[in-house]
């Protein structure tokens, strides 16, 4: 690989440019793979397309690019701390525009970091509430009858829904 | 896949691998209102690789609450089981009081072993307390003791019916044996254990490990003086 190459551009599923810097992408192995056929293609000029829209992938580079020095060389304690509350800020995000958006990206990039942490956000967003505020929070219609809800209530009698 | 980044993500269209991740991070009685949410997230709960049996969540809130949990029990085995995703991630069931004698837990509790060992459980945690020993069969013990899976082994007042254990498991992490009877030696050469604590077995005569990880041995026996070799 050629060590003046610094950064790669991508595009979006939308069709716009993104820079990332090499050890940024360093996160994700398909990243990483695409810029290995890009620094090592002759012909250069051609953009890999990743399939996520911009709003995603403006997201999804901000974490790469926060998280790579500490990936690619270890970091101290008081950083992983300044690290952690920086994530609980990142993660502060619209759950239907963004948060599902993030989770499809980092499985489909494979980021287990990212990954990892989406999860743990919409699991904390869950946490002690009823069963009709976790519908809101996640946009799920209910497609039972209220005969089919009441059996299944049924089923777990050590738990309140409501 | 590449249509559902695309176009507008609901909750229901995200992998099944990444909703049980998720679920996974919920505490397991508030995971269980996926199972009433949607008919999709319905089904993904069926799948969802692990089974988790809390008494103390009925205790106090039923009538009777030893029924009302061997029900649920047996009610959870027969809509999961059929349904389960292997392997299996883990197996709990935490029941700290001494059931009466006319409810058949001992029994239900080897079922549950048994259930574990066939989905190729990592983890099985039995946190109980009886007079009521639940038996174990050389086969079950057999599977268990080498099984490719396990990483962590939780056993409390069981009764094994093969006096020497020679506990093989590759991936054992965390081995607890306590308050069992029947076994006179164990014997852990699970290459990366790193924690075992053996306590209350009062048949047992002699312990060897060979684990070249282990960070944490705890030993407690109340009766017997045995043989630790390690």
């Amino acid at each position: 690989m050629s060590s003046s190459v610094e950064a790669i551009t991508v595009l979006s599923s939308d069709g716009d440019e993104f820079k990332i810097t090499v050890s940024a992408a360093k996160l994700s192995k398909p990243l990483n793979w695409m810029l290995e056929d890009v620094c090592f293609s002759d012909d250069c000029d051609e953009v890999p397309t990743i399939e996520v829209n911009s709003k995603t992938l403006v997201k999804v580079i901000e974490y790469c690019e926060k998280h790579a020095p500490r990936a690619n060389s270890g970091a101290s304690d008081s950083d992983a701390e300044e690290l952690k509350k920086w994530d609980i800020e990142f993660m502060k995000m619209d759950v239907k525009d963004i948060l599902f958006h993030i989770l499809m990206a980092a499985n489909y990039l494979h980021m287990e970091g990212l990954y990892d942490l989406a999860c743990q956000t919409a699991a904390d967003l869950m946490k002690g509430m009823t069963v009709s505020q976790i519908r809101k929070i996640f946009h799920i219609k209910n497609d039972f009858s209220s005969e089919e809800q009441e059996q299944l209530r049924r089923q777990h009698p050590g738990c309140s829904f409501d | 896949m590449v249509e559902n980044i695309r176009n507008n993500t609901e909750f229901e269209n995200l992998p099944q691998g990444l909703v049980h991740h998720i679920m996974n991070y919920v505490p397991y009685n508030d995971a269980i209102k996926f199972s009433v949410l949607s008919k999709t997230l319905h089904s993904m709960w069926l799948s969802f690789p692990v089974l988790d049996f809390d008494y103390t969540f009925f205790s106090g809130q039923h009538e009777d609450p030893h029924r009302t949990f061997l029900s649920f029990i047996l009610e959870t085995l027969h809509h999961h089981c059929p349904r389960i995703n292997k392997p299996l991630q883990r197996l709990r069931v935490k029941y700290p009081y001494d059931y009466r004698a006319y409810f058949p837990f001992h029994s239900v509790f080897e079922g549950l072993l048994y259930i574990a060992i066939k989905n190729h459980a990592k983890e099985i945690i039995f946190d109980i307390c009886t007079n009521n020993l639940v038996d174990v069969s050389s086969d079950s013990l057999l599977s268990l003791f080498s099984s490719q899976f396990l990483t962590m082994l939780n056993l409390k007042y069981f009764r094994f019916s093969v006096a020497d254990s020679v506990i093989l498991c590759p991936k054992l992490k965390e081995l607890v044996i306590s308050s069992c009877k029947g076994a006179q030696t164990i014997i852990v050469s699970s290459p990366y254990v790193e924690k075992v604590e053996i306590s209350c077995c009062s048949d047992l005569v002699g312990v060897q490990i060979m684990g070249k990880n282990l960070l944490e041995f705890c030993f407690k026996n109340g009766v017997s003086n045995p043989i630790l070799n390690m």
